[in-house]
């Protein structure tokens, strides 16, 4: 490169472009959805207040529900519900991520190592993110309620937090691996392989076992797919095409 | 001599399903040269392209830069830019959403020079891609290629749905800065008459197979007939139509 008279920047490595590029975006869409959730809840709140609806604290089998008839208007909502939008906010945001910037950052020069790497780490952070949401609600409910809104009483608040931070990695490496299925292959083979897999997953009653096993007697069944999920998705990105 | 480095393909054969997109394909694009890359339809240029930006795996042979493969190598990959009608854009993205990917990831990015050729063309960057004219769309393609200062730049029928005015705009901002700051440009285009004078080297791609390459002087000499020398369409006409190889 000795005849480019542009000069060539000191550059950090690819992946840690790519990370900073993935993980700002993420966390940015994370935040205002964050933003978003408790603004619609203050603003639910402060209407209910001002008509003088009865507020009800929340049993474990509701989240939020309005009860109303002609005499009253009954509000149940419990706070433990935003640890839990959070955590579908992380699974739609690694979706997202996924899908409109893996094909455009190779386009633009990025490897795909670099990519999975950046990935990676912006999955961690979606995970501690929404585990720091979930501390705050904590923080403030304290550990019991907390614990009574996830319909776990008596359970400990490690293992809730075990369960839950096991739980929402599944759901994001998994949501990414969906995704890149969907970019490595055509349509149609995504499909497939869905649908053979649930249609496997019932016919041989391993649904219902998984779902068994998983609980919080063996969290590590949870890790161990979430691991195969991530090898899944580290052979899928290894030759992705971009089309 | 510019002191690129050249670009090795060798034996490069691709398949979609039972169709041979590029069959033994052997090339060397010389570095710091404006090589056309040409052919018809289906002739294999945008998958050979997209094969040296390392957009699609090999499925066999060599593709090197600076003798070093270009497939996953953050050093080649970097200097590699495949500009095409798709891609390389967060879609429905203001434009400058894709520009700042593309300045973290070029190390020779230069972003005035980015700004100046948008505002050039004409393409607002507070709009996404997607909402742009075709016309503009190919202009900020064209815009972002050049900004890339990639030491290979492809482009691939990235004027389509250009103007006459903008088009030729472009060739001479690709010219200037071609000769401002040599890198290696790689030009793949049906609109042969208006780029033939600027292709110092050339690669005729048929069915796949690479039926002529070379100094496109000496390429046209030899489908020459008389005193007149062809063009390359013309080349391209006797290529095609009579399958001779030379």
């Amino acid at each position: 490169m000795s005849a480019m008279s542009t000069d060539r920047r000191t550059t950090a490595p690819q992946w840690r472009v790519a990370t900073t590029l993935l993980a700002t975006e993420g966390l940015r869409a994370m935040v205002s959805a964050t933003a978003v959730m408790v603004a619609v809840a203050l603003l639910f709140y402060a209407v209910a207040r001002s008509l003088g609806w009865e507020f009800v604290e929340a049993r474990s089998d509701v989240m939020l529900g309005v009860v109303a008839d002609q005499r009253s208007v009954v509000v149940v909502v419990a706070s433990g519900w935003l640890p839990v939008a959070v955590s579908t906010a992380a699974i739609i945001v690694a979706i997202v991520l996924t899908a409109s910037r893996t094909r455009m950052f190779v386009s633009a020069g990025f490897t795909r190592r670099a990519i999975m790497s950046g990935t990676a780490v912006t999955l961690v952070l979606l995970v501690a993110y929404a585990l720091v949401v979930g501390a705050i609600v904590t923080l403030v409910l304290g550990p019991s309620a907390t614990a009574g809104y996830l319909g776990a009483e008596g359970a400990q608040v490690s293992s809730l937090v075990a369960n839950g931070v096991s739980g929402l990695a599944f759901g994001v490496v998994g949501a990414v691996a969906v995704t890149v299925l969907f970019l490595r292959f055509v349509w149609w083979v995504g499909v497939l392989v869905l649908a053979t897999l649930s249609l496997l997953l019932t016919v041989t009653g391993a649904a219902g076992a998984l779902d068994a096993v998983s609980s919080s007697a063996f969290p590590w069944v949870l890790w161990a797919l979430t691991a195969l999920l991530a090898c899944a998705y580290w052979a899928m990105m290894r030759r992705l095409p971009v089309r | 001599m510019t002191g690129l480095a050249d670009l090795q393909i060798r034996s490069v054969t691709h398949r979609f399903g039972s169709t041979t997109a590029l069959s033994q394909v052997d090339a060397t694009i010389r570095g710091g040269t404006i090589t056309g890359l040409i052919g018809r339809n289906g002739a294999g240029k945008t998958t050979l392209a997209r094969l040296i930006a390392a957009w699609q795996p090999l499925q066999s042979g060599s593709i090197h830069l600076d003798g070093h493969p270009v497939w996953e190598s953050q050093d080649r990959t970097s200097r590699v830019c495949l500009m095409k009608d798709t891609g390389g854009f967060l879609e429905d993205q203001p434009v400058r959403k894709s520009l700042r990917v593309h300045r973290a990831a070029r190390p020779h990015w230069d972003h005035d020079y980015a700004m100046r050729l948008l505002d050039l063309f004409e393409v607002p960057t507070k709009k996404s891609p997607e909402k742009l004219s075709t016309g503009k769309r190919s202009a900020l393609r064209a815009a972002v290629a050049l900004a890339t200062r990639a030491e290979v730049t492809i482009l691939d029928e990235v004027y389509l749905g250009m103007d006459a005015v903008t088009r030729r705009m472009f060739y001479d901002e690709l010219m200037a800065d071609y000769i401002a700051r040599p890198r290696t440009v790689i030009l793949s285009s049906h609109l042969l008459d208006e780029v033939e004078d600027l292709m110092e080297e050339v690669v005729v791609l048929d069915r796949g197979r690479v039926m002529a390459a070379g100094d496109t002087d000496e390429v046209r000499q030899q489908y020459s007939s008389g005193s007149s020398l062809a063009s390359l369409t013309d080349v391209l006409v006797q290529i095609t139509t009579s399958g001779a190889e030379r």
